[in-house]
């Protein structure tokens, strides 16, 4: 029973980690940059979301909708003022600038908002389902199921449309898609508000258990350990490697000495770095020359 | 009139002059080659000619339309379409899906549509298929239909790219060094491909190529290149005789 548990807290808080890992791998994949704001994008996220429910309130679900809209906008124009012109640059100032994106991002949320935490009201929030001795939070129930949709929403969205098709096309072979007609730099545009948006899906489904602060983005740095995991480049990887980490946590954190559950991330990147370096869906491969 | 007119272009690359002042006309029906020794320009004229590098100087034209500053990504919707002497394919994908994706520019279904897969969607798709299949059948890809590309030979390789382009239904072919890396053996089925392209699907093609025998049987007229200037246009015989061309390939 406390196994069962245990791997249900593991996997809401996996799935949490499991959405940012797909932001890093989706705007790797298609541009080949690491962007370490992604974190912070959350954060953002859950500020808006906190901004439109308790300032302006607005309804929940309509709240979550204009957070969803405000961060691909917000994506978008980051992509194009920032780091378009960062295409072709070496890895290390792409990295540099994304590093110091976070810096920004978090000091500008901390002026707007403060730095106290806040807590993001929502319509689910309080219930507990006890199913056979089980005590399992809604908000908790919410992210399992807010995951799994936005997954099979994305697995639509690669799998059949026209714009999910280039993407990958995009992502793939730069010429090939240029000479089939896919505007690869537009491309670029909407991976970046596409990343935005996961992130900020997020960050209001970790937000009712963690609490809204300008810090909170710094989870950011697990879920890269999770991407890595995955085999960094794999979508479905992405998302197997949070749980695995957000799992095997739970599981540190009742059954190791205090202070454990927080290196978990690290230890199973290192272990997964020493045993299979290409991840657990591997899509790395040597280069032919 | 021309299908596509280059006109006095120029490219330099820091101080090296690429491209000195080419110009040329293709007319619509014909295979028009391009030639010279290594070094010449011709894949740098290529990548003008498909808006890949922007000129310094000159223009461009294409059925009358000035495309000197078109996107690259523009020129498979207004009917030119290329491919590449190392070949640039998905290679994770399977033939089939490579060539679908050649469809891309024809695709009109919008998001809600694809994701119910309504009627419309599903007509669309059927379109494309059969008009793949076709170009499947068109050059004897049936057997590899569904393998994945990373897995085929490099000659295999070369015809998928020549399908993808056909995919796009292009007006004019680009073919930058098709028989490279074949053996004599698939370099002559490639040569009846290029006259089916060119006589049955009335496609322009414009060809860099260094198989004199190819260009010999394939081309109607010849332009040789040398250190980026335009040396000669005419028959394949001509060039082949002119005292220019052979004073570039042969030295004095």
């Amino acid at each position: 029973m406390e196994v069962l548990q245990l791997l249900i807290s593991g996997t809401s808080q996996g799935c949490v980690y499991g959405l940012i890992a797909l932001g890093f791998v989706l705007i790797y994949k298609a541009t080949e940059m690491v962007n370490f704001a992604q974190g912070d994008m959350m954060m953002l996220g859950a500020f808006f979301a906190f901004t439109y429910v308790n300032i302006l309130e607005l309804n929940f679900y309509v709240a979550v909708l204009a957070t969803i809209a405000t961060m691909a906008m917000l994506g978008a124009v980051l992509e194009r003022v920032v780091l378009r012109s960062m295409i072709g640059e070496p890895p290390f100032s792409v990295l540099m600038l994304t590093i110091g994106l976070g810096f920004i991002i978090r000091a500008v949320a901390g002026a707007v908002w403060g730095n106290q935490p806040r807590s993001l009201p929502t319509p689910y929030a309080g219930g507990v389902f006890k199913p056979g001795g089980l005590i399992i939070g809604y908000e908790n129930i919410v992210i399992i199921i807010g995951t799994a949709l936005l997954c099979l929403c994305l697995y639509l969205f690669f799998r059949f449309s026209r714009l999910g098709i280039a993407m990958q096309a995009a992502s793939q072979n730069q010429l090939a898609a240029f000479y089939v007609g896919i505007p690869v730099k537009r491309i670029y545009g909407v991976v970046w508000a596409l990343s935005a948006t996961i992130s900020a899906v997020a960050g209001i489904l970790v937000a009712p258990v963690s609490l809204v602060d300008p810090q909170m983005g710094f989870i950011g740095i697990k879920a890269f350990a999770a991407a890595i995991v995955g085999g960094f480049g794999s979508l479905p990887g992405a998302i197997v490697g949070g749980l695995l980490i957000g799992i095997v946590e739970q599981f540190a954190g009742l059954y190791l000495p205090t202070g454990f559950s927080d290196v978990t991330a690290y230890v199973i990147l290192l272990l997964m770095l020493l045993l299979r370096p290409e991840g657990i869906f591997a899509t790395m491969q040597r280069k032919k020359v | 009139m021309s299908l596509l007119a280059m006109d006095q272009m120029s490219l330099s690359f820091g101080g090296v002059m690429a491209v000195r002042q080419v110009s040329f006309e293709v007319r619509a029906g014909e295979v028009f080659a391009i030639i010279g020794p290594n070094g010449a320009g011709k894949t740098t004229l290529f990548n003008l000619v498909s808006r890949l590098y922007d000129a310094d100087s000159g223009s461009l034209h294409f059925e009358g339309e000035e495309i000197t500053r078109t996107p690259a990504h523009r020129i498979a919707e207004i009917g030119i379409a290329r491919t590449f002497q190392n070949t640039e394919l998905f290679e994770h994908e399977t033939v089939l899906h490579n060539l679908l994706i050649g469809k891309h520019v024809y695709r009109r279904t919008n998001l809600v549509a694809e994701f119910l897969f309504l009627p419309s969607v599903r007509r669309q798709e059927i379109r494309f298929r059969r008009e793949v299949e076709d170009i499947i059948d068109l050059l004897n890809l049936q057997h590899y239909r569904h393998q994945v590309i990373g897995n085929l030979p490099y000659g295999v390789r070369k015809m998928v790219e020549v399908a993808r382009a056909l995919c796009i239904k292009p007006k004019l072919l680009l073919l930058d060094e098709p028989s490279s890396g074949l053996n004599p053996e698939e370099t002559e089925d490639l040569s009846f491909w290029i006259e089916d392209i060119n006589e049955a699907l009335g496609v322009t093609v414009i060809m860099v190529e260094h198989d004199m025998n190819l260009v010999q049987r394939t081309a109607g007229r010849v332009m040789a290149l040398a250190d980026g200037a335009c040396l000669a246009i005419g028959s394949p015989g001509e060039i082949q005789s002119h005292p220019e061309v052979l004073r570039a390939y042969l030295g004095d």
